[in-house]
């Protein structure tokens, strides 16, 4: 017995109620924890939380379904009794009824009018497309991925050594065995401003070849892996050789840093040093540099630090060299690269199909209510008597003014 | 801003206040004086408010979605476009203007005291979910104000026993349907409320690789859409009515507007600000 009223309580909307006030105060708790709760919503009672929600909301909606089925009821009690003319005509009614969309059936001297009879299944949709995309959610963390990739530009890179991952589900065990190469990198540019960036990307695995188009919001797709862009940026080849002549640096250097026209970023050599790059456009007439998202001729203005403190500052062009505060530059080469966010989410088709239901669900439910009118007329002594009772699944009062005026309207024949 | 759109921006707030004016009139004299001329005013001010949306998109090149500007001159529009539907399919409506219009042009002002400059697309924009996720959200915020104008209109009422209190409570109409109109309005925003927040998690996915970050107007779009949720159950599941309820729409109403315009103020580490959409926090 205690089971059983347990088990009622847990599948019930007054649980559902708990719960929804407790995750709303968690959630808000978890904006403004700060550093009280280290990651909170990836806390794993949370996450028990919204399982028992969604099994909540699927039993509440399996028990509101085998509630709902059965047939239409005609012995209602009378809630209305208008005085009608002897002229007035039930069918009439019916048709001015039909033309409203509301379908009649009658059950002896009983007339019941109905309008979306099944409006109620779009609560149930919603609540499973709910169901559904909570599901999509665990399916994606415990068999998905979801980690960077750095790929300079033309140069080959292999997912399963290059695969830098954030999250990986416990049942994670996908392929990772293929390559890819980001053939080109191309930033539109108009009025000095990146409206887009366009990237041609290849992909290799055994002797297969897909070359993909893709550009921000319209991430590239091989092998069920989402490759999406999440930053781009320049990478000058710098050649630094100390007094005595010794390498310090000899690489590209990943500018990660982009804000509006500006490129730039820190870097520290092997013997400590602190430098600061930024990716500038050269002018030769005045022998500057100024800040350009595609420069035409591109060069390298380095700022030397000692001991945190501006130490020098100077422009090298491409393929030159240059001695900057007792330091050998030489800027030989460049090119772009992009950070791309690669994800596995076997779970992300359940998530759009119950975004969908959820959506045309609520959509249905909220839209098309079920409204219901029972009409009888009696003959009375000192006329005919119209009973009548009117039920919306949702604002009552609402429909039965609505249903009084149409029948003052009806009565009038204005309607 | 061009000169078409800045004159009828002027004419918009014109209107809507000159309208408030006439509510605010009737509300104190509890009689409707010059319904007709308000009537005019009122549809002028909601035509002039969708000239300045077109102006504003065709010299911007795009929908008036990206800057607190456009975003306040679209949720004026809505919200007025609500408060006309609404006035034309449910009798004695009209005084819930006074919040609604209220509301319109006191947003549209505010944005136009913030920065009236056109903002371009930037490549995070470049997505058709922009415009579904944007228009449901403030469609969702025009509802809502809608809702807690009935709702302030039933508290005000509920104060006097039925058909008692001042004449002024003859304009609005009986509690019961003040009581359902509010529900109605916050079922209708709830719709537009998971489309809105189903898009933008669509989009999420496409431009930040995940379909939830909790970022902080993320975050309380979801407290928002929790709270109108329960706000529903209760109504249509517990069978709450009356005054509690109409204190409850009041009240969910600040995390919608805390949700569309305020998290910035308590929380600026978001990467959903009006300044722009930027990389997620990681």
């Amino acid at each position: 017995m205690v089971i059983k009223k347990l088990f009622r309580f847990a599948f019930s909307a007054k649980f559902a109620i708990y719960l929804m006030v407790t995750i709303f105060l968690y959630i808000f708790f978890g904006v403004y924890s700060g550093n009280l709760l280290a990651r909170p919503y990836q806390a794993w009672w949370f996450i028990l939380l919204q399982v028992v929600l969604a099994a909540n909301i699927l039993g509440c909606t399996i028990y509101r379904f085998r509630r709902q089925t059965g047939a239409a009821i005609f012995n209602v009690p009378w809630e209305h009794r208008t005085m009608v003319k002897r002229s007035f005509n039930l069918k009439e009614l019916s048709t001015l009824l039909l033309s409203r969309n509301f379908k009649t059936e009658s059950h002896g001297d009983v007339i019941l009018a109905q309008k979306n009879p099944h409006s109620r299944l779009g609560s149930m949709i919603f609540h499973l497309g709910l169901v559904i995309v909570l599901g999509g959610f665990a399916v994606s963390a415990i068999w998905g991925v979801r980690g960077i990739v750095l790929a300079p530009e033309k140069v080959q890179i292999n997912l399963a050594g290059d695969f830098e991952i954030t999250r990986k589900g416990i049942f994670f065990d996908r392929d990772t065995g293929f390559q890819a190469v980001v053939k080109e990198i191309r930033p539109i540019v108009k009025d000095d401003i990146v409206e887009q960036v366009k990237s041609t990307i290849v992909f290799f695995r055994n002797g297969e070849t897909v070359e993909q188009e893709m550009e921000i919001n319209r991430p590239a797709i091989y092998r069920g892996y989402s490759w999406r862009s999440n930053n781009w940026g320049y990478s000058p080849f710098l050649v630094i050789k100390d007094e005595k002549g010794e390498l310090l640096h000899n690489n590209f250097v990943n500018i990660a840093t982009h804000n509006g026209r500006s490129f730039y970023d820190n870097i520290t050599l092997k013997n400590g040093l602190n430098l600061r790059v930024e990716f500038i456009d050269f002018t030769a007439e005045t022998g500057n540099g100024s800040l350009s998202i595609l420069p035409n001729n591109p060069a390298v203005m380095i700022t030397k630090y000692n001991g945190g403190k501006k130490a020098a500052e100077d422009i090298i062009q491409l393929g030159k060299e240059k001695d900057i505060n007792g330091l050998r530059f030489a800027f030989t080469d460049y090119r772009m690269w992009e950070l791309f966010d690669v994800s596995y989410d076997p779970g992300g088709i359940f998530i759009y199909l119950g975004g969908f239901c959820a959506t045309v669900g609520i959509a249905w439910r909220g839209l098309f209510i079920r409204k219901r009118i029972w009409l009888k007329l009696e003959d009375e002594p000192d006329g005919q008597a119209l009973f009548w009772t009117s039920r919306a699944d949702y604002f009552n009062d609402l429909f039965r003014e609505e249903v009084s005026q149409m029948l003052r309207d009806f009565q009038r024949g204005a309607a | 801003m061009s000169q078409w759109e800045t004159l009828f921006f002027w004419v918009t707030v014109g209107c809507y206040v000159t309208a408030t004016f006439f509510y605010l009139y009737w509300f104190i004299t509890g009689r409707t004086t010059g319904e007709k001329i308000e009537k005019v005013i009122i549809w002028a001010g909601f035509l002039s408010n969708l000239e300045v949306i077109v102006a504003r998109t065709l010299t911007s090149g795009h929908l008036p979605v990206r800057t607190l500007y456009e975003l306040n001159i679209v949720v004026a529009w809505l919200a007025v476009g609500v408060f006309l539907w609404a006035r034309r399919t449910y009798t004695k409506t009209v005084l819930v203007g006074l919040v609604s219009v209220t509301f319109a042009f006191l947003v549209a002002g505010w944005g136009y005291a913030d920065n009236p400059q056109i903002a371009p697309l930037t490549p995070a924009y470049k997505s058709n979910w922009l415009v579904v996720h944007v228009l449901f959200a403030l469609l969702s915020t025009a509802c809502y104000i809608f809702a807690t104008g009935t709702s302030f209109f039933y508290l005000l009422k509920s104060r006097y026993p039925e058909g008692e209190g001042p004449k002024r409570y003859k304009l609005v109409p009986g509690l019961k349907i003040l009581d359902d109109l509010s529900v109605k309005l916050i079922l209708l925003g709830f719709v537009a409320g998971t489309i809105m927040l189903i898009s933008g998690s669509i989009w999420a996915k496409l431009l930040w690789g995940s379909y939830w970050s909790w970022d902080p107007v993320e975050t309380w779009s979801l407290i928002s859409w929790l709270v109108y949720g329960i706000y529903l159950h209760l109504r249509f599941t517990f069978g709450w009515r009356g005054r509690k309820l109409a204190w409850l729409c009041m009240a969910c109403l600040i995390t919608n507007v805390i949700s569309s315009w305020a998290v910035g103020v308590f929380t600026p580490e978001t990467y959903h600000s009006y300044e722009g959409i930027s990389r997620p926090l990681e």
